[in-house]
């Protein structure tokens, strides 16, 4: 019995000592500016983690997602930036991984051909803004406890904004809901140009479920002029 | 005569415990850690602020403190120095900043203790002193669980001056109880945030001081954190509710940095305090407590981009 347990300790101590693999479907991964890029490990791993390497490149918190070892990051101007990844069972990594986002014009180092071109990087959702509009002042506890459904963060990690903002705040970007419409979440997109927005589904009422959040993005209708809310 | 202020005479001291038996309360420390929702703004990973605790002084070779201490003064002329033999400023100091996650609220920053209270918790003058001993330092929110006193011109002054430099200043409310009528100065001054405490069921704590300009609530009652000497005890008051909000603005400021935000000055951060709080007792803005609590889910919404203008 005592062979058998040190047997065990001796395998976890092996383990600890050699961390787990961890790849990426491509390293240099290409975007546009604004764009939302899912990164994917693939790694028996416990954990990945992620660090930028270039000011300006943003890095969703990982253990937001449903599936902590990915990410999603993006920035707001063309260039080329550097990250790292890496990965482990116990609390010490391996060697990490760099990946190189090309943003819009920006140079890449040259990499190695993608060995599986059949698996190329994800496409990411066109991002919407989920702009969640309630009432002046302070929150109901029925508000917050609706915003804080783990659902919108699969919103979040599909690339989608949500916001929280008040009636006079919202009024202040162009959207007026009626109060007796509040809570409400009206839906905005981004123009081509990255300088306005459009309504693309008037004020619905804010869900209080995870599934009425999930169903947000589906079903939307065409862009609605200003005022169509 | 320079105005007198101390800890409020009701503190309420809970029992001690020492090092090897706080592991047996794991989740238990700060309750507010929890019903609060501070995790949402931890995972944001902001690069930790400096921040500023001006009390009794500290224990600054406590287990929950030794590591992210950068620097201590006194300016009460206390034999003993910065250290803390009261207990009062090693125990908001932990509730701010301790390095363990279940006592410090943005836990492992950095900070800076200005001894502006003396040994036997009281002081004056040395409390202007501390506050901008502190900002010298680097401090950008400074955490202060004392109160009580006259008006001081002089002294709103000095705190406008901290306004504008962009220190956000936190203050505790006074547990002079809910008929009062009104909180203690100088937290109830425009100038700065006012606190009051608040029990596990986010109902008003008893002892929290009534009054019309209380900015934001936090959690009051059964506090554990650190003790001087070492292990820990558990406190009530408005004292303890006051470092867990100062944590929480820091981590939420260093979010903003870490999102190239711009950081709101004083009757920004009121405003933003106001939106960004959770109802609780009376509806609306109450006298016992405020807006409500501070609420980290909403103050996490902040940090999204805004959609660009309507297209016209």
């Amino acid at each position: 019995m005592r062979t058998a347990i040190l047997s065990l300790l001796l395998a976890a101590g092996v383990a600890a000592a050699d961390p787990p693999p961890l790849t990426f479907p491509a390293t240099t991964v290409k975007a546009q500016k604004g764009e939302f890029v899912v990164l994917r490990a693939e790694t028996p791993g416990k954990w990945v983690r992620y660090k930028s390497l270039t000011p300006g490149l943003s890095v969703f918190p990982s253990s937001e997602l449903k599936n902590p070892k990915n990410t999603v990051v993006t920035a707001p101007a063309d260039g080329t930036y550097r990250m790292l990844a890496w990965t482990g069972n116990a609390e010490e990594g391996g060697d990490p991984v760099e990946i190189t986002i090309v943003v819009g014009g920006g140079k890449a180092d040259p990499d190695p051909e993608d060995p599986d071109p059949k698996d190329p990087p994800p496409v990411p959702t066109k991002s919407l803004y989920f702009l969640v509009v309630r009432p002046d002042g302070p929150a109901s506890p029925a508000f917050t406890r609706a915003m804080g459904l783990p659902e919108w963060a699969n919103l979040r990690a599909a690339g989608h904004f949500v916001k929280d903002r008040t009636a006079t705040e919202a009024a202040g970007l162009g959207v007026v809901v009626p109060a007796s419409a509040l809570p409400a979440v009206v839906t905005l997109r981004e123009a081509a140009d990255g300088k306005t927005s459009s309504v693309v589904r008037p004020a619905v009422p804010l869900p209080m479920t995870g599934a009425g959040v999930l169903d947000l993005p589906k079903d939307l209708p065409k862009d609605l002029p200003k005022g169509v809310n | 005569m320079e105005p007198i202020h101390g800890i409020p005479p009701d503190l309420i001291r809970g029992p001690v415990l020492g090092p090897g038996d706080f592991l047996a309360m794991a989740g238990e420390a700060n309750w507010g850690m929890d019903v609060f929702g501070v995790a949402s703004l931890r995972s944001l990973n902001p690069d930790p602020i400096t921040v500023g605790i001006i009390d009794t002084g500290v224990d600054d070779t406590h287990s929950v403190l030794a590591a992210n201490f950068k620097g201590a003064k006194d300016f009460t002329g206390s034999s003993r120095g910065y250290r803390d033999v009261n207990g009062h400023g090693t125990h908001c100091s932990g509730t701010v900043c301790g390095t363990d996650p279940q006592i410090g609220v943005a836990a492992g920053f950095p900070f800076v203790h200005g001894k502006g209270l003396g040994d036997g918790g009281s002081g004056g003058n040395s409390l202007i002193d501390a506050m901008w001993y502190c900002i010298e330092q680097g401090a950008e929110v400074l955490s202060n669980s004392w109160g009580g006193g006259g008006r001081s011109a002089t002294w709103e002054a000095e705190f406008q001056k901290m306004n504008d430099r962009g220190v956000w200043l936190i203050f505790a409310g006074g547990n002079s109880g809910p008929n009062t009528g009104d909180t203690d100065w100088p937290g109830r001054s425009e100038k700065l945030i006012n606190v009051a405490a608040l029990n596990r069921d986010l109902s008003p704590a008893s002892f929290s001081s009534a009054g019309d300009k209380i900015d934001t609530s936090g959690p009051g009652v059964g506090i554990w954190s650190a003790r001087p000497g070492g292990g820990f005890q558990q406190m009530s008051g408005t004292s303890m509710a006051t470092p867990f909000v100062a944590g929480l603005l820091a981590l939420y400021r260093a979010c903003l940095k870490k999102a190239g935000l711009p950081i709101p000055k004083g009757p920004e951060l009121r405003s933003l305090l106001f939106n960004r709080s959770t109802d609780t007792h009376t509806p609306g803005d109450d006298r016992r407590t405020g807006p409500g609590w501070v609420t980290p889910l909403l103050l996490t919404l902040t940090l999204t981009p805004d959609p660009p203008p309507i297209r016209g």
